[in-house]
């Protein structure tokens, strides 16, 4: 039981990293690693505006609008000059990842490369029968599910969130309707900036954070997506879930050593028998 | 735009001819094929069929398919239903269990309605990747360099030939993306020959070309079928074009040929 | 003038593996983000057969070759799809897992220990011992792999590649095996890449898992990516680039804590302005399409 729990927060983690992976990958074809950069960027402005007095509420949303604007600025820099010049996938994620390690090499040089925690404090312990649960275990969680609730709301019920839905699907289409692509491209790219915002603190409230985190984390969620298959939400969390499982399974019957290879083994197990992932019956595509 | 005359082009022809076999194939049948995209059946019994050195016209409305068959014929498409065989020397090629890089080699080969000349090489390199070479093992390419060599030298001898014909000799050293759009066309066939196939399909070749371009490559293909005895299937929207050299033509209506033999060629034009 | 040496021995290393990263990413059009796990296959496969098999030099390294290019065959057999996206993908979990293997595989590899004590280079009874000697040993097989791969590329084989490279529908119509080369391309990339883990170990005699891991194959990316992709002078510029550029940057005497971080940082900046303006790299010649 206990480990089917820590699964599940893990899972609803990891998913959460997959949807903003997704958000970016499925609309625009982008292979998003610089936003490891980001998420390992997350937890430093946080933590510098804690510093500065700020509440922990303000500090949070000030550092999701930064975050933000800078995945906004990442896609207005690199990628949308790419796009116009229709480079190939393979030119977006060497872009990519150039932006990855910038960003981590300035986090070192401005904040040294030693993990750090967010601030001292003990964390209450909830029992229930023999199942326990650490208050701050479950921030984390809870903040990204309420994140993700908005974005499923504002995917459904806006006109840009469902022009958005539509890019993933046919994006000359959406141009030749006379769409503002652009504007859609830069606004997938900031939500999904915004999202791992708060994936990022949240983890770093609970187990503290370092410059290298990040893409470690930014390969489980692309392992979230793949496995998850077609859509933006339900997809990437179900295949995060399945990882969460599956790694919290490995860690208690064999050992943490194997749960990077039992990951990447899922993986390909995935990308061999079932490349569409998941969801991909005829059925799901509508219900996103 | 290169325009030879007529005479000319002969004596280039019959100088080749001591070159090239006639062709050894004897047959292309195709039968009852059926295709659909997404509940729209786009093909729904579809046969022809071709002898060596005719030209088949294949034409019909936009959309009604032609390219979608000429897909299914080069391996690009598999139908839900029908056959489709090359017989060839007394053996009988079935053309859709094969994929679609075999079939070049196997004896059907297609011209690409957007051309598709490899940008980064020269006309004649162009036509040397379809040549069937033994180099193209990398083993042998390391460990026999002289036999591959040797070899080479015989099928640059071959694809100069090809490029003559099409009258595209003086610009075998351009590369692909100098070329006009004549140009680009005459060696793309000319990539085509090299493969040996036997049948060419043709997804209109005359798109884009003017007048007299247009007339001195359907010339040209006429004089290319009688010669060598290859079989050509020609898409064309502008059939009156075809039609002087074509034997049959083929008429895709609502997924289905008429079939429209046009014995007398010169008279019909 | 011994650590000039050194400079050299790495850079004849780190060229074959930028020439046969090369092989793949402009040749054969794959982005292979694994390189450094095959690398590592090949220094551990040559470090077991000589350490623990008693392999001669020459033997061991052209083992430690095969041993890698099989693993590529491996990969690609079941998948035999190529294409873009999922090709990265199992590229990635292939470098996951050759990692994890090596760090978790104690039994063989000592784990996060690595193993010590291998071998110098030692040819028709002579060791190569002293820093030059392995220079010129090291320089000499580098040209044999040079010289392969240039035969490679003036073959029918290199020109049927480049055919795929300009147009993959294309080429499958005048009847280029696509698939089967990019087979054979990947596993000759791995097979070289392989043989330049085993120089590699045998130069360093010690080796552990941090070598092979993704940042290292991301740094083989950048070589290949910074230099040009497509031709051999591209990868040699590249790996010139990225060994010399450590040493360039000592002369500006930044402080010790960052030196590392400057250095990646304009890596990662290079990598970022190349795709914009050049995205075959500084002396490369393969366009994107």
């Amino acid at each position: 039981m206990q480990i089917i729990i820590n699964g599940i927060l893990q899972g609803i983690l990891i998913g959460a990293v997959g949807v903003a992976f997704a958000l970016v990958y499925r609309t625009t074809k982008v292979f998003h690693v610089a936003l490891g950069g980001l998420y390992s960027l997350s937890p430093y402005i946080f933590t510098m505006l804690l510093t500065f007095q700020f509440p922990i509420w303000l500090s949070l949303v000030v550092s999701m609008l930064i975050i933000s604007f800078l995945g906004f600025a990442l896609e207005f820099t690199i990628h949308r000059p790419l796009f116009k010049k229709d480079a190939p996938p393979e030119v977006n994620l060497i872009a990519s990842l150039g932006a990855y390690i910038v960003i981590v090499q300035l986090i070192e040089i401005f904040w040294g490369n030693e993990s750090q925690i967010v601030q001292q404090q003990v964390s209450q312990v909830w029992r229930l029968g023999n199942v326990s649960v650490a208050q701050l275990q479950l921030l984390g969680p809870l903040c990204v599910i309420l994140a993700i609730g908005v974005i499923h709301f504002w995917l459904k019920h806006s006109n840009k969130g469902i022009e958005l839905r539509a890019l993933s699907d046919n994006s000359t289409l959406l141009a030749l309707l006379g769409r503002n692509i652009n504007s859609l491209r830069g606004t997938a790219f900031c939500i999904s900036a915004g999202l791992i915002s708060i994936v990022s603190i949240g983890v770093a409230w609970d187990l503290g954070f370092s410059p290298h985190a990040g893409l470690d984390i930014i390969l489980l969620g692309m392992v979230a997506t793949i496995i998850g298959g077609k859509g933006f939400i339900w997809a990437p969390m179900a295949g995060g879930l399945l990882l969460g499982l599956l790694r919290a399974e490995v860690v208690w019957f064999g050992s943490a050593r194997w749960e990077e290879a039992a990951t990447f083994i899922l993986l390909v197990l995935f990308l061999f028998l079932r490349p569409q992932g998941i969801f991909a019956s005829k059925t799901r595509l509508e219900s996103l | 735009m290169v325009v030879n005359n007529d005479a000319n082009l002969l004596t280039k022809t019959q100088t080749a001819k001591s070159v090239i076999k006639k062709s050894g194939f004897s047959k292309l049948v195709v039968e009852n094929i059926a295709l659909s995209f997404g509940g729209k059946q786009v093909l729904k019994n579809v046969g022809l069929e071709l002898l060596p050195g005719q030209v088949g016209l294949l034409t019909g409305e936009n959309g009604s398919g032609k390219t979608t068959l000429l897909n299914v014929l080069s391996g690009f498409l598999k139908p839900e239903a029908g056959q489709a065989h090359l017989i060839k020397e007394g053996k009988t090629i079935d053309i859709l269990k094969e994929e679609s890089d075999g079939l070049p080699l196997l004896g059907i080969a297609r011209l690409w309605q957007d051309i598709r000349l490899f940008h980064t090489m020269t006309a004649l390199e162009n036509v040397l990747t379809a040549a069937p070479s033994i180099g193209i093992n990398p083993f042998r390419a390391i460990f026999q360099p002289i036999k591959v060599r040797q070899q080479e030298k015989i099928l640059i001898k071959k694809a100069l030939n090809w490029l003559d014909i099409m009258g595209m000799k003086e610009r075998s050293g351009s590369s692909g993306d100098k070329l006009s759009l004549g140009q680009a066309k005459r060696v793309a066939i000319a990539r085509l020959l090299q493969t040996g196939a036997e049948v060419l399909l043709l997804d209109e070749p005359l798109a884009g070309l003017d007048q007299a371009a247009s007339l001195q490559l359907v010339n040209d293909l006429g004089i290319l079928a009688q010669e060598t005895g290859k079989a050509l299937l020609i898409v064309e929207h502008n059939q009156h074009s075809i039609i002087p050299i074509a034997d049959y033509k083929y008429e895709l209506v609502n997924g289905v040929i008429n079939t429209t033999e046009l014995r007398n060629r010169d008279d019909v034009a | 003038m011994n650590y000039l040496m050194h400079l050299m021995v790495y850079f004849e290393i780190f060229a074959i593996v930028a020439l046969s990263l090369n092989l793949m990413l402009g040749y054969g059009g794959l982005l292979q983000i694994a390189h450094a796990g095959y690398y590592g296959i090949g220094a551990y496969s040559a470090t077991l057969l000589w350490v623990h098999f008693g392999f001669g030099f020459i033997p061991g390294l052209i083992l430690a070759g095969v041993c890698a290019g099989f693993l590529s065959l491996l990969v690609s057999l079941p998948a035999r799809r190529f294409k873009g996206d999922y090709f990265v993908m199992v590229s990635i979990a292939v470098q996951a897992l050759i990692y994890a293997v090596l760090y978790n595989w104690t039994s063989v590899t000592n784990g996060p220990f690595g193993i010590s004590g291998i071998p110098k280079p030692e040819v028709l009874g002579v060791e190569f011992s002293s820093t030059g000697a392995v220079t010129l040993l090291y320089g000499f097989i580098a040209l044999i792999f040079i010289g392969v791969i240039s035969l490679l590329k003036t073959s029918p084989f290199g020109r049927a590649l480049q055919a795929i490279r300009d147009d993959e529908l294309a080429a499958k119509s005048v009847g280029i095996p696509v698939n089967k080369l990019k087979m054979q391309v990947f596993a000759i990339a791995s097979a070289l890449v392989g043989c330049a883990g085993g120089l590699y170990a045998a130069y360093v005699s010690y080796i552990d898992p941090t070598s092979f891991n993704l940042n290292e194959s991301i740094l083989m990316l950048s070589m290949v990516v910074i230099g040009g992709v497509g031709n051999i002078r591209g990868p040699l510029l590249g790996a010139f680039i990225l060994i010399t550029l450590p040493e360039a940057l000592r002369f500006v005497a930044l402080p010790d804590a960052i030196a590392a971080n400057i250095r990646l940082l304009i890596y990662g900046v290079l990598l970022i302005i190349l795709m914009l303006v050049r995205p075959q790299g500084l002396a490369g010649n393969y366009r994107y399409q």
